[in-house]
């Protein structure tokens, strides 16, 4: 069975990803080495921190999926969206999943109404990296209210290595594991070995995206 | 009205119903009973026993214990007074000084108690006299000593020796007088015999020296009067020695215990007793008179001789109290019981000395009118009178004392303690306490006692419903009883494990459910058409109820609908093996989604079972469910199915699931055994009776043997192979089934319209009873909904959806979603979202979802590009007007 990276940041010049192609090619590479069949290519959307480069999105996907194929490797275009400030605009993925991130200190004013919205308009959410937001935890309220609305929760691999993701490991929250990767150039490449660690995981996965 | 029925039953407790709690609680009342009898069992199996001895006393009342002197003894109280000193006496410290040395008790003790603790006499006089019970027989002089100990022969040894050590201490004392009688007239005897004899020898000599040895009449006569009034004088004499004995015997006792006794020159010296001496002097000295005069022959005593005896006596008693109040009077006010008995021994002495001192003045008066007669005769005359008379006195004198010296031996001899011992104590054979009889009764009366106080306090306390009884007595009116679900353990390894009416319609329960089903579409004359599930609480399994009772339902033929308004926690689509939809009930709410895009059908083989799913959970649930959209849309569903069965929030977790329940024609209740409370159940009740909607019934779910013997026993039949389960079985099949024909029946009457029944056919088990079983390829074509595949494009609005009015306002007037909601149980880890339980194809229920209008990612590019696009644009314009 494939495994898939439903976050990364790997289309080149895009954001605060991957800087060029050769540095694309070389994660895919990797990615290759590793046995994961499909990346989902999630450039920033909405985010006041990083400048994305929206214009550039098409050409680069392009060439992205192109590439992808010499390696066996199915390239998926989706985004992150940041919700706070305005989540009218962002790419889905596979017709339906939108990748969310919210600020890391404080939770959004009317969160919940808001991921409530775009349900209501078909979507599935996705929240991004729920491990790193220092507002949310297990035990918070939100958190439970998103599992009964429906909403998924996404780990990094990062976030499973230091072991801020376990909580939510434990509680069985986890609908899927991704590697949030920004390319090799400004962080330390991340160790794709992780996918293979929660086949359980995985299949949840592929279950909830119907591949 | 209802009211009122409802306090009557509250008020009203019959014996019946103290035995059912009796009966349910019987478990904390056997425990109660034996944790209570078994504390009680343990205490007297370790206790000590403590064995008791008595020993029966006849107790003389203590008495002056000089015998000769029987007038002193008139003053003192009544013999009970008496008798409670003799008590006293009993237990008195010497006594029990007395039995500890005599049985070696310190030494014992010692022993008993190891090294450490060293035993003290005064503790142990302590812990004695703290065995000693002491105890008089009403009205009579019996004294009972009751002895309490470890040891059954000390207790024996104690009771016999404290009897023995009171009658000596009695002996002691009244012995001590006679005693010191005894030898002061011995110690007498000697030296008057040898006066006798010189007094003899010296008349012998003057008469043979003198030649005279007669003397005249009236010498001899002189000489009688004055040897008469000797010969009284000299036992008064002997009286004063022997008191003054008895005072210094008696003074020494009271020295040696620490006591100053006042002295007899003290008491001589007393101005009252002065006068009594002189009238008591005076007045015997007319008695002397009269008896000199008086002949003897003629010796009849006048009045007045009478009244001067008289008289003496009263003095001498008056003399007698007034010396023992001197002597009290002057010694320490707590005394004990034999210091105080000593003292009045030493009055007593006092009191004889001074009386005898009296007799010998007034007697010496008028020896001495004689005396004086006699120095009138003639010298030799007078001197052979002297020797003669000396003779005389001696005689009587030694004569007087050994008549007194052998009465004194006899009375020494004589003297008994005033006590009798009538029943020796011996040895007890069974311990006095613990009493284990009475002690063990005590203990099973206390245990059944504590524990039927337990048993209502506990039904007191419990608030949870446990069977019929308590929901009839909760809700006071009789609500009928759907159906009673006996608590099951779902077969995960099945694909609906929750449908157990699906899987196996036969099994017990499932007849349990197929009979709610039965009994709502009979509760009323006209069959209801909407029917709200809930319960007062959360997870009282409504929604698995529905599920089945919906099941059964659609089993019967009828084309049922399944909503699910539970908004907060909506559970109904997990039950019902489904995965959570994207789309329902909300998207028709607020984006007008058609209904037959979004309502599903759960099972296959049941096409005429669908299913109304609640979607995205809005932050403000109470905002919809309160909505006229939804009252429409229920009166738009109404119209086309036969049977709708909503699911509820829990009336007391959402203040809006009476409104929403407003369009439905009643409400079945779930309560769950065990669990769901009185006080809830009380109050979801009131709440339904305001708001005007008929309560269908009572569900019961979840029993258990322990709640209701009853009912576990009636399904125990049903899952019986033997003979007698199998024939209830035909019976109870046959009654199903013609029980739903005739609801058919009637409901095709009702509305006239032709109801699509689903084909069924009728297959014979073993045992002949058939089943309804329903087959796929035969559902009738028109009942099916349409393939939502087969439709070319959910006609969703695909922006502007939501109304900004719905979304914005209602939430941000709600604030953020009410946390207090949301519990806890169901989120666990099971709560995986969209997950599919089983692993049925989603491809029904997938194609069913809204789904955005299906854009290619490229489409979704181009819009950002032109949203970027325009920015730049007006930023040109603004940075041309700026720089113009
Ligand atoms: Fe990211």
């Amino acid at each position: 069975m494939g495994m898939i990276d439903i976050h990364s940041h790997l289309l080149p010049g895009i954001d605060d990803g991957v800087k060029t192609e050769e540095e694309a090619e070389k994660l895919l590479l990797l990615y290759k080495n590793a046995g994961i069949s499909r990346i989902v290519c999630t450039p920033h959307l909405a985010n006041p921190y990083v400048k994305t480069h929206v214009l550039g999105i098409r050409d680069a996907y392009t060439w992205f999926k192109e590439a992808a194929v010499n390696y066996g490797i199915e390239a998926i275009l989706g985004s992150e969206l940041y919700i706070g400030l305005d989540e009218s605009k962002f790419i889905p993925f596979l017709d339906k999943f939108l990748l969310v991130e919210t600020s890391m200190l404080v939770e959004p004013l009317y969160l919940l109404d808001k991921i409530f919205a775009l349900q209501l308009k078909g979507f599935s959410i996705i929240i991004a990296h729920i491990e790193r937001f220092s507002w949310i935890s297990v035990t918070s309220p939100t958190a439970k209210r998103m599992r009964e609305m429906g909403v998924y929760f996404q780990v990094n691999i990062q976030g499973i290595e230091d072991g801020s993701a376990e909580p939510y490991i434990k509680k069985n929250w986890v609908d899927f594991i991704a590697t949030d990767n920004h390319g090799i150039s400004r962080r330390a490449p991340v160790n794709l070995d992780i996918f293979h660690k929660y086949p359980e995981i995985m299949v949840r996965s592929m279950k909830i995206l119907n591949l | 009205m209802e009211q009122q029925t409802y306090q009557e039953s509250q008020n009203e407790i019959s014996l019946k119903d103290i035995l059912r709690i009796v009966r349910k609680r019987k478990f904390w009342l056997a425990a109660t009973f034996i944790i209570v009898v078994g504390l009680v069992a343990g205490y007297l199996f370790r206790a000590t026993p403590i064995f008791q001895a008595s020993a029966t006393l006849w107790v003389e009342p203590t008495q002056s214990s000089s015998s000769f002197e029987d007038i002193f003894s008139l003053q003192g109280g009544t013999s009970t007074t008496r008798i409670s000193t003799e008590v006293e006496l009993i237990k008195s410290r010497r006594n029990i000084e007395k039995i500890i040395e005599d049985l070696d008790l310190l030494d014992y003790y010692t022993r008993l108690s190891g090294a450490k603790n060293r035993t003290t006499i005064n503790s142990l006089i302590g812990s004695i006299s703290n065995m000693i019970a002491v105890s008089t027989v009403k009205d009579t002089n019996i004294v009972r000593i009751s002895v309490d100990n470890e040891n059954p022969n000390l207790a024996r040894n104690i009771a016999n020796t404290l009897s023995v050590v009171y009658n000596d201490m009695l002996k002691e004392l009244a012995q001590e007088s006679f005693t010191v009688r005894r030898e002061f007239i011995e110690s007498q005897i000697g030296a008057t015999e040898q006066q006798v004899l010189d007094a003899e020898n010296l008349l012998r000599e003057f008469k043979e020296d003198k030649g005279i040895y007669i003397l005249d009449e009236e010498a001899r006569l002189l000489l009688e009067n004055v040897t008469y009034y000797e010969k009284q004088i000299d036992p008064y004499n002997i009286l004063v020695s022997e008191a003054e004995s008895k005072i210094s015997a008696f003074s020494e006792i009271l020295a040696e215990n620490g006591e100053q006794p006042v002295l007899y020159e003290k008491i001589s010296l007393d101005p009252q007793l002065r006068s009594i001496r002189a009238e008591m002097f005076r007045a015997k000295l007319e008695l002397a008179g009269y008896r000199d005069t008086t002949s003897p022959v003629l010796g009849r005593e006048s009045s007045r001789q009478v009244e001067l005896s008289t008289r003496i006596i009263r003095l001498e008693n008056d003399l007698n109290q007034q010396i023992l109040e001197i002597v009290y009077n002057a010694a320490k006010e707590d005394l004990s019981s034999y210091i105080r008995l000593v003292y009045k021994e030493l009055a007593d002495a006092y009191a004889l000395k001074y009386v005898a001192e009296i007799d010998i003045s007034y007697l010496t008066q008028l020896r001495n009118k004689y005396e004086e007669k006699m120095i009138t005769l003639p010298a030799l005359e007078q001197q052979l009178l002297d020797h003669q008379r000396d003779v005389t006195v001696k005689q009587n004198l030694y004569i007087l004392l050994l008549e007194n010296f052998e009465e004194a031996k006899i009375a020494e001899a004589a003297v008994t303690g005033t006590s009798t011992i009538i029943d020796q104590a011996v040895t007890p054979l069974s311990p006095i306490k613990p009493n284990k009889r009475m002690m063990l009764a005590i203990g099973v009366l206390l245990g059944l006692f504590l524990g039927i106080l337990l048993v209502f306090l506990v039904e007191a306390f419990d608030d949870a419903i446990r069977d019929e009884e308590t929901i009839r007595r909760t809700l006071g009116s009789e609500l009928p009883i759907l159906g009673r679900i006996p608590h099951l353990i779902y077969d995960e390894s099945q694909k609906y494990p929750e449908l157990i009416v699906y899987n196996d319609p036969t099994a017990p329960p499932s007849e349990a459910y197929k009979l709610i089903s039965t009994n709502v579409l009979y509760s009323s004359v006209e069959a209801p058409k909407v029917i709200s599930v809930t319960s007062a609480e959360m997870a009282q399994g409504k929604t698995s109820i529905l599920a089945n009772a919906g099941i059964a339902m659609a089993q019967n033929g009828l084309s049922t609908l399944l909503v699910d308004a539970d908004m907060r926690k909506p559970r109904l689509e997990k039950a019902m093996g489904s995965p959570r939809s994207q789309s329902g009930m909300v998207n028709h709410l607020l984006q007008d989604m058609d209904l037959d895009d979004i309502i599903q059908t759960p099972l296959d083989e049941l096409p005429n079972l669908k299913l109304l799913a609640v979607g995205p959970l809005p932050p403000n649930p109470t905002a919809l469910l309160t909505s006229d959209k939804f009252q429409k849309m229920l009166i738009t569903l109404r119209k086309k199915y036969d049977m709708i069965l909503i699911d509820l929030p829990p009336l007391l977790a959402a203040s809006d699931a009476l409104i929403a329940a407003r369009v439905s024609d009643g409400i079945v209740m779930v309560v769950r055994s065990g669990q769901s409370s009185k006080y809830g159940l009380k109050l979801a009740a009131e709440n339904i009776s305001n708001s005007g909607i008929p309560i269908v019934g009572i569900v019961i779910n979840d029993i258990t043997r322990e709640d209701s013997y009853h009912y576990y026993h009636y399904y125990y039949y049903y899952s019986d192979t033997g003979e007698k389960a199998a024939s209830k079985r035909r019976q109870y099949k046959s009654q199903y089934r013609k029980s739903t024909r005739r609801y058919r029946k009637r409901m095709s009457a009702l509305s006239g319209k032709k109801r699509n029944v689903v084909k069924k056919r009728a297959s014979v088990l073993e045992n002949g009873v058939e089943i309804i079983n329903l087959e796929k390829p035969t559902i009738p074509k028109p009942e099916i909904k349409p393939e939502p595949e087969l439709k070319p494009e959910p006609a969703v609005p695909e922006t502007e959806i939501v109304p900004d009015d719905v979304i914005d306002d209602d939430v941000i007037d709600d604030g953020v979603i009410d946390v207090d909601e949301i519990d806890d149980d169901v989120l666990d880890d099971e709560s995986a979202p969209v997950l599919p339980v089983s692993g049925k194809p989603s491809v029904n229920n997938r194609n069913r979802e809204t789904r955005p209008k299906v854009k290619s990612p490229f489409d979704y590019i181009t819009e950002l590009e032109q949203d970027v696009l325009q920015e730049e644009k007006n930023k040109e314009e603004e940075d041309d007007t700026t720089t113009e």
